[in-house]
């Protein structure tokens, strides 16, 4: 790792969002402030912080403020709230030549800016807060054309809210869709994420007053932090992970006893379904969407810079591999693919420990064939498949590790007839081996 | 044409290690509904053991350490004896002690519920929760086993001791620096799923692993581990004495599947 990248990484570290509390993902050790901030901003993620007040949401965004400088933008929700509001204005002093008038309206510099921050998003209606869909896909439609939001096309959304259980005045749900495009969803008061003990006492010793400060203008790092960004995006990514992201989506889909063996096929009724397995997590988790699955490959692949910049690199690719399975718990539990009874009944509505629960048993299959998936995939580089190797991924009939089979023979079958320079360098192996 | 990087030659490299040690496969299906399947063709080599009194714990690599794959006995066997003169005859025998590791990836395994024995049959869940629940069920009688780990201080840094089984099925014994762990007693407890997936590599909990029900006796110089289940508690003690025997204390043999 180069040293400006890891200077750039050792200044996100730096801030007023105080959070110690150590979360283990991948057998490595983060901070949440790792989690919620650092990768994000290393990946481009979308974040929703939920959970209740006085958790650090406003240092985050001051942090933030303090980090993009001028290409920063904030907003407060309301039930008016309209994000064009943001982006257009009407230039009155173009009244007497317009003919239309659209001509009157005239984009904003906020379309230029890094950062979006929607504070207290969900005091919003459904209606409204779905207008945000394009900010938070870093776009804006205007006349008929899509701009893209952001410089040199960086753009990432933060927002804040309460969970919509009603024990907030004034707040409402979020749409699944509008979860979805947060990319990550962590309720930072929940004890596996809140701050600790020590942190707490720290923050109440530094000052008598309890209202949030304001943003320090410590320096923009804007353009480090977009040069990050796309460092970022030259990584190369390990097919394993794309391979469990099949699983996760297409295999998790798998319904034993129902004539399309699809959970999707049956969602209107899903999981109330005859004969639907209650000691597997059939009835328990819908299959990820393919934004989370995208999304969780993104914050492990930036988890991973931050671990090589702690000096605990990931070396292998099981390892890899737990890391992306672990990263799942920041990108899924509130996504809505959890069966709602499933979580109040038997977790008390504690979205992570019915998630954990339904994960449990995938992440222990998932890593006992690792060594098998990574070994497939080398050989589907060279358009070979090994049908003995396979069968230890999946049967070739049926379960939920099937499309996964069929994933990597057809990527083989690809390769075959377009052979990558590592497919070549196999074969060449291969054949020297015979 | 361009060379594989070091972590697709060590792919490679071990998958062609792997098919020249295949035998038989299974080839069925390890994830639809649950079957009662043949998982590998028996070894000749393993004529003489009742291989129905074992399950197969397949080999892992956990960072630097493996193990290929092993028999593990169902029962505790050896009961009433120490854990010095345990490992002594078990090395006569051409058998082991589960080390905390692969203890942790048996109760993976029993937990999964994805269990075959020794002949490669599958067992039924009903077996698989009797065995689990023989060993971390809080109940009586009291129950206890040796795990293959020894502790030591040396100038204020913990050193931690164990058995490596080598693919041709020779011990090596191993001793290095225990790894970051969990090194406060839990009484209770520590949560066993949290222990279990997140385990260091030695398998010790992390200083991480949640809370919950399950005890833990952090290391002590000179001492082994061991785990318990009695009417009161179970958990895991890495402050046993390498001499202490009782008649509720053996060890589940475990064998180099040949």
């Amino acid at each position: 790792m180069e040293d400006k990248t890891k200077e750039t990484l050792d200044h996100l570290d730096k801030g007023k969002y105080t959070n110690n509390k150590e979360v283990t993902l991948g057998n490595r050790t983060f901070n949440v402030r790792d989690l919620v901030l650092k990768a994000p901003l290393i990946a481009g993620l979308n974040v929703y912080c939920v959970g209740g007040t006085g958790e650090g949401k406003t240092q985050i965004a001051h942090d933030l403020a303090s980090y993009f400088g001028d290409s920063y933008c904030y907003a407060i929700g309301r039930p008016d709230f309209e994000p064009r509001e943001l982006f257009e204005h009407v230039r009155l002093d173009r009244l007497r030549e317009a003919l239309t008038d659209s001509e009157l309206v005239e984009l904003t510099n906020n379309i230029g800016k890094n950062v979006f921050y929607v504070d207290e998003l969900n005091r919003c209606p459904p209606v409204v807060q779905n207008y945000f869909f394009d900010l938070f896909d870093g776009k804006l439609v205007h006349r008929g054309k899509i701009l893209r939001l952001g410089k040199q096309g960086y753009s990432v959304g933060f927002a804040t809210g309460n969970l919509g259980d009603g024990s907030y005045v004034g707040i409402s749900d979020s749409d699944r869709a509008l979860k979805d495009r947060m990319h990550l969803i962590v309720k930072l008061d929940h004890p596996n994420f809140a701050t600790t003990e020590l942190d707490d006492f720290e923050i109440f010793g530094k000052k008598l007053n309890p209202r949030t400060g304001l943003p320090e203008q410590s320096g923009d790092i804007s353009d480090r932090i977009i040069k990050l960004n796309q460092e970022f995006q030259q990584r190369k990514v390990d097919p394993l992970l794309p391979a469990l992201g099949v699983f996760l989506t297409k295999g998790l889909d798998y319904l034993e006893d129902t004539a399309q063996q699809s959970k999707r096929a049956v969602e209107l009724k899903w999981p109330r379904l005859d004969g639907i397995r209650q000691d597997t997590d059939e009835s328990k988790i819908f299959p990820l969407s393919k934004r989370g699955i995208l999304s969780a490959i993104c914050l492990a692949q930036s988890l991973e810079m931050i671990a090589e910049s702690n000096g605990t690199p990931i070396e292998t690719g099981r390892e890899r591999a737990e890391l992306f399975l672990d990263s799942l718990r920041l990108t899924i539990p509130y996504s809505g693919v959890l069966a709602p009874d499933f979580v109040a009944i038997e977790h008390n509505g504690d979205v992570y420990s019915a998630f954990d629960a339904v994960m449990e048993k995938n992440k222990a299959d998932a890593l006992d064939k690792v060594e098998f998936l990574e070994e497939a995939l080398l050989l589907a580089e060279a358009g070979h498949t090994d049908k003995k190797l396979l069968d230890k991924v999946a049967s070739d009939t049926e379960g939920k590790w099937l499309p996964v089979r069929r994933a990597v023979t057809g990527y083989a079958e690809k390769r075959k007839v377009e052979p990558s320079e590592t497919g070549l360098t196999l074969v060449k192996m291969l054949r020297e081996i015979k | 044409m361009s060379d594989l990087t070091p972590y697709q030659k060590l792919v490679f490299n071990r998958y062609l290690a792997r098919k020249n040690t295949e035998t038989e496969e299974p080839g069925e299906n390890q994830d639809a509904k649950s079957k009662r399947t043949r998982k590998s063709k028996v070894s000749t080599a393993s004529v003489g053991l009742n291989l129905s009194d074992y399950l197969i714990l397949e080999s892992k690599t956990h960072g630097t350490y493996s193990y290929p794959d092993l028999l593990v006995a169902k029962e505790l066997n050896k009961k009433g004896k120490d854990w010095t003169g345990t490992q002594a005859e078990l090395h006569t025998e051409n058998s082991y002690m589960s080390t905390i590791r692969q203890f942790v990836d048996f109760l993976i395994m029993l937990r999964s519920g994805k269990v075959y024995d020794g002949t490669g049959s599958q067992l039924r869940q009903q077996e698989v929760t009797k065995l689990l629940n023989d060993i971390i069920e809080v109940r009586s009688p009291w129950r206890s086993e040796h795990l293959d780990v020894k502790f030591n201080k040396q100038d204020d840094q913990f050193r931690i001791t164990y058995h490596k089984i080598n693919q041709d099925g020779t011990l090596e014994e191993v001793t290095e620096s225990l790894e970051d762990c969990l090194m406060t007693d839990k009484k209770p407890g520590i949560d066993l799923s949290s222990w279990l997936t997140n385990g260091t590599i030695q398998g010790l909990p992390k200083k991480s692993t949640s809370d919950g029900s399950t005890w833990y006796w952090s290391p002590r110089d000179g001492a082994v581990a061991g785990f318990d289940a009695d009417a009161n508690r179970a958990g895991l003690g890495c402050d046993g004495g390498p001499n202490d025997a009782n008649a509720s204390l053996g060890v589940r043999i475990v064998r180099k599947k040949l």
